[in-house]
């Protein structure tokens, strides 16, 4: 529907969620208040938002709370434009009580509609179309605003953008699970089924109870064919194995004469065997996850491995997980790219995830990438299906409750899913960083055990590794900040959907120019009212440093330092104590050595430097590294320091004075002063 | 950049978790002739192939300690791409003691190195191969490697050329693997394997169990 007949034909409402949804921005300044003055309406909003929007400027984080200062300047502006009306009741402090009993009341007089991002809210309005006994003419319509900033229809609760996922690989799941905290069971299925376009059936796997036993039962085979043999499948029937793709530890792929791909085991086991049938017996069809076929068996019927199709690209370490291998593979990319791949594979492991398969060994070698929207899971013979485990695992995707635990010994439940999907969104959106590396620390099995996830939020500084990681974190927005320190440090685990909608919302903001495009950026977020240039007093190069941070460094007569100089500086210094460290552990004792080995009078190698040698050359060269830049090797150490104090305010440099301007007091006393009206 | 040995962005730019190796070789006067010839062409063999493999190459760092006469450290711990391999030549003693201290010290302080950079590594290998026998006391180096490999902080992969090896002197300095003679002198068999474990080894995150492959290829099973 057209907005203005919208505004025509509705009483429109719009809740606070929207007020403040970053993505609603051009929608609410610009096309709405145009719409209503050429309509001459007026939107309606409750006496909650403001309350809610004078909590956020006071309490709220430095995102929000600039958010809602934006949100009290609009409204402000809505009224002096006279296209905006405050409904109140005061009897009422629960506000959305009040407006739903107010819709309730009103739905057969007036034609309603509500504005909210908030999907369960959105729920509850959506119900009154079925409750009481009047059935009313008018229908109140539900709407949102969608990442890209337009406005959508909520569909019995369900989000555009969902309903094209769920038509996609029909399901349904993980919103109905959403619901269930505001409704019953029988409303929950009957609204799925009225939400749903006609689809398939998904087919869920029970959920594992316990490990199956007798797992390394081993089937006897007399002979398991490779390169120029052919095998038995029962779905493609014979086929020649073509050439070896490559070997694993538990057996060899080959390219096949039908070009489908056929996994051939060194030993078959009663497991593998069990878990096959399983797997081929739920109806499964999703692209670029490479589902076994079909058994594939030798000469005499014995089976020795499976059929599936071709993955193609390179396993995800491998393609971009280094600067210079993404840089190789991926010229182009950038960090959109990045998040939408995070969603290319998200898709496909709800898909699984919708029918209760649990991955396991999720990691950077069995997910193979051809492009951002091109992806292939292989290994997913490993994956746990029912009884039987995934066998293997790696620490770094291991939650903190199972590390230490052996893989082939228990099932994994979801929470434990879920933890390795936060870790591969992480260092999907870090190229290769696991979370938990960092300065100082244990191994990252302890570290892991700990939660000591390094990245500064909140009041929490951190201590992240140097370089380049600090600063693509400080240019994530807030909420995606919040949901991974929620994922390490607190160990809060969120589901596949709980990661999609986090990342199409970073991806908008970023489509939007509202955070951050470069996957590898130079520095810290600085904002642009906060930002002043300044000139590096190492290298001369000009670069932007927040206001206050200036200001703390003239008070203090200290230099400006930019990142590549005091990175440099850092390096510089670790390597120098490295070599120290070294060369003054044995000094005497190799001087002495030396003299001794004269005696012997054979030649040395010329290329070969004795180790104080070496360490001597390696102090002349870090001296002469420091003369050569302008600054003295004081200024160097300063800069280290002043590293320090850098990076320990690097969440995002934006600081806002807390007491709320002249212009929103007014704004505020207005709606007051409606209120009491 | 003139300072390229000294400021090594890799350190920062790679998230890849490292694992430092270091071979402390033996290149006594013993070793002249046949031997330090294949060990030459073994060591260049294994840099090839870790150069080769794109995921060793990003993991792999290593460092080469001699001890011939003198103790050196002729290469040192750098990102792969940046290093050149030396030919070693045969001199004097067999200062294998000095040689392990000073390889525990490196080790020691590259470790401190990516700890302080925030970059993930394994516990260190250390490829100690010997002719002959120590000319220098090693109760010390020995003390230090048995302790560390005891605390899982080490794996050693003690190696004998030659009949004159003294393999008794050898297991002082590994408590837990028995020291292995190398196969007459097949250096490119041991180096090959060496850099397969490397790979298989940087595909497992720190702190996972991960065995080596077998050894036969290279070690002489009679002994």
């Amino acid at each position: 529907m057209e907005l203005k007949a919208l505004l025509d034909k509705y009483i429109v409402f719009i809740d606070t969620s929207t007020w403040l949804y970053p993505e609603a921005n051009d929608w609410i300044t610009e096309q709405l208040p145009q719409a209503l003055k050429e309509s001459e309406k007026r939107v309606r909003i409750s006496g909650k938002v403001v309350e809610e929007v004078t909590k956020h400027i006071k309490n709220g984080d430095e995102a929000l709370s600039k958010q809602a200062k934006q949100t009290a300047q609009l409204l402000n502006q809505y009224h002096k434009d006279e296209i905006i009306e405050v409904y109140q009741d005061p009897d009422d402090p629960f506000q959305d009580q009040a407006i739903l009993a107010m819709f309730m009341k009103y739905r057969t007089k007036f034609p309603l509609a509500m504005v909210t991002q908030d999907r369960n809210f959105a729920l509850d309005v959506e119900n009154l179309n079925k409750q009481g006994s009047v059935q009313s003419t008018n229908t109140i319509l539900v709407f949102y605003i969608d990442i890209f900033g337009k406005l959508m229809r909520w569909d019995y609760g369900v989000k555009e953008h969902e309903k094209r996922m769920q038509s996609s690989h029909s399901s349904h799941q993980g919103q109905a699970g959403d619901r269930n905290e505001r409704s019953d069971r029988n409303d929950k299925s009957e609204r799925s089924e009225k939400s749903s376009k006609p689809k398939e059936k998904i087919v869920a796997l029970p959920l594992g109870t316990k490990v199956e036993t007798g797992l390394d039962t081993e089937l006897p085979v007399s002979h398991f064919p490779s390169e120029g043999e052919s095998v038995r499948t029962d779905a493609f029937g014979e086929l020649q194995l073509m050439k070896e793709l490559g070997k694993g530890g538990e057996g060899s792929v080959f390219l096949t004469s039908n070009g489908m791909v056929c996994k051939i085991y060194t030993k078959m086991t009663k497991a593998r065997y069990e878990k096959l049938k399983l797997m081929l017996d739920i109806p499964f069809n999703k692209e670029g996850i490479c589902w076994p076929q079909s058994l594939a068996y030798n000469s005499k019927g014995e089976c020795i491995g499976y059929m599936m199709s071709a993955a193609s690209g390179k396993v995800m370490q491998l393609s971009m997980f280094h600067k210079k291998l993404l840089e190789k593979n991926f010229p182009h990319w950038n960090r959109g790219h990045l998040v939408e791949l995070a969603l290319t594979i998200l898709d496909k492991i709800k898909y699984l995830h919708d029918r209760n398969i649990i991955i396991g060994d999720i990691n950077p070698f069995n997910i193979m990438i051809k492009d951002y929207n091109e992806v292939y899971f292989v290994d997913t013979d490993s994956y746990q299906i029912v009884n039987y485990p995934c066998p293997v695992g790696t620490i770094n995707f291991t939650p903190p409750e199972a590390q230490g635990m052996r893989y082939h010994e228990y099932l994994r439940t979801f929470e434990h899913e879920q933890f390795a999907v936060a870790t591969l969104v992480f260092m999907t959106l870090m190229p290769g960083k696991p979370p938990y590396a960092q300065q100082g620390g244990g191994t990252p099995g302890e570290n892991i055990k700990n939660m000591e996830f390094p990245y500064p939020f909140g009041d929490s500084k951190g201590n992240a590794p140097d370089g380049v990681w600090r600063y693509i974190w400080s240019h994530f927005t807030y909420k995606l900040k919040e949901k991974f320190y929620q994922a390490f440090a607190e160990n809060k685990r969120f589901s596949t959907d709980d990661w999609i909608q986090m990342l199409e919302s970073y991806l908008y903001a970023i489509k939007r120019g509202h955070s951050n495009d470069e996957i590898w950026p130079m520095s810290n977020k600085v904002s642009e009212e906060n930002a002043v240039e300044v000139t590096c007093n190492q290298c001369s190069s000009q670069f932007v440093m927040h206001e206050e941070k200036k200001n703390d460094l003239d008070a203090q007569g200290k230099f400006y330092i930019c990142n590549a100089c005091l990175m440099k500086n850092k390096l510089t210094r670790v390597q120098r104590d490295e070599a120290a460290a070294t060369s003054s552990a044995a000094t005497g004792k190799s001087q002495a050595t030396t003299r001794r080995t004269s005696s012997f009078g054979t030649n040395t190698a010329a290329k070969t430097t004795t180790r104080s040698a070496t360490s001597a050359a390696m102090q002349a060269r870090a001296r002469a590294n420091s003369r050569s830049s302008t600054a003295s090797s004081s200024s160097a150490r300063m800069g280290a320091s002043g590293n320090a104090a850098h990076t320990s305010s690097s969440t995002p440099v934006v600081v806002f004075t807390p007491k709320p301007p002249g212009l929103l007091m007014q704004g505020i006393k207005f709606i007051a002063s409606k209120i009491k009206k | 950049m003139a300072n390229l040995e000294l400021f090594d962005q890799d350190l920062i730019d790679n998230p890849s978790a490292r694992v430092p190796v270091c071979l402390v070789l033996d290149t006594s006067g013993s070793m002249s002739g046949d031997k330090i010839d294949e060990l030459n062409r073994g060591v260049q063999l294994f840099f090839n192939e870790v150069r080769e493999d794109e995921m060793a190459s990003l993991s792999a760092e290593i460092s080469i300690i001699t001890f011939g006469g003198t103790v050196q450290q002729v290469v040192e711990f750098a990102n792969i791409e940046n290093q050149t391999v030396p030919n070693l030549t045969p001199t004097g003693r067999t200062p294998m003691g000095e040689a392990v201290n000073l390889a525990l010290d490196v080790l020691e302080a590259r470790k401190k190195t990516y700890a302080s950079l925030g970059v993930d590594y394994y516990q260190p290998w250390l490829v100690l191969m010997t002719d002959g026998a120590p000319t220098d006391d090693i109760t010390g180096a020995a003390r230090r490697t048995s302790e560390l490999i005891q605390n899982n902080k080490l794996t050693i992969f003690p190696i004998g050329i030659g009949a004159e090896a003294h393999m008794p002197t050898l297991q002082q300095f590994s408590p837990k693997l028995p020291p292995v003679k190398l196969k007459g002198l097949n250096f490119n068999e041991f180096f090959l394997w060496l850099s397969q474990s490397i790979t298989m080894k940087s595909q497992s995150t720190p702190g996972e169990d991960v065995k080596a492959l077998p050894i036969n290829p290279w070690a002489d099973l009679t002994l």
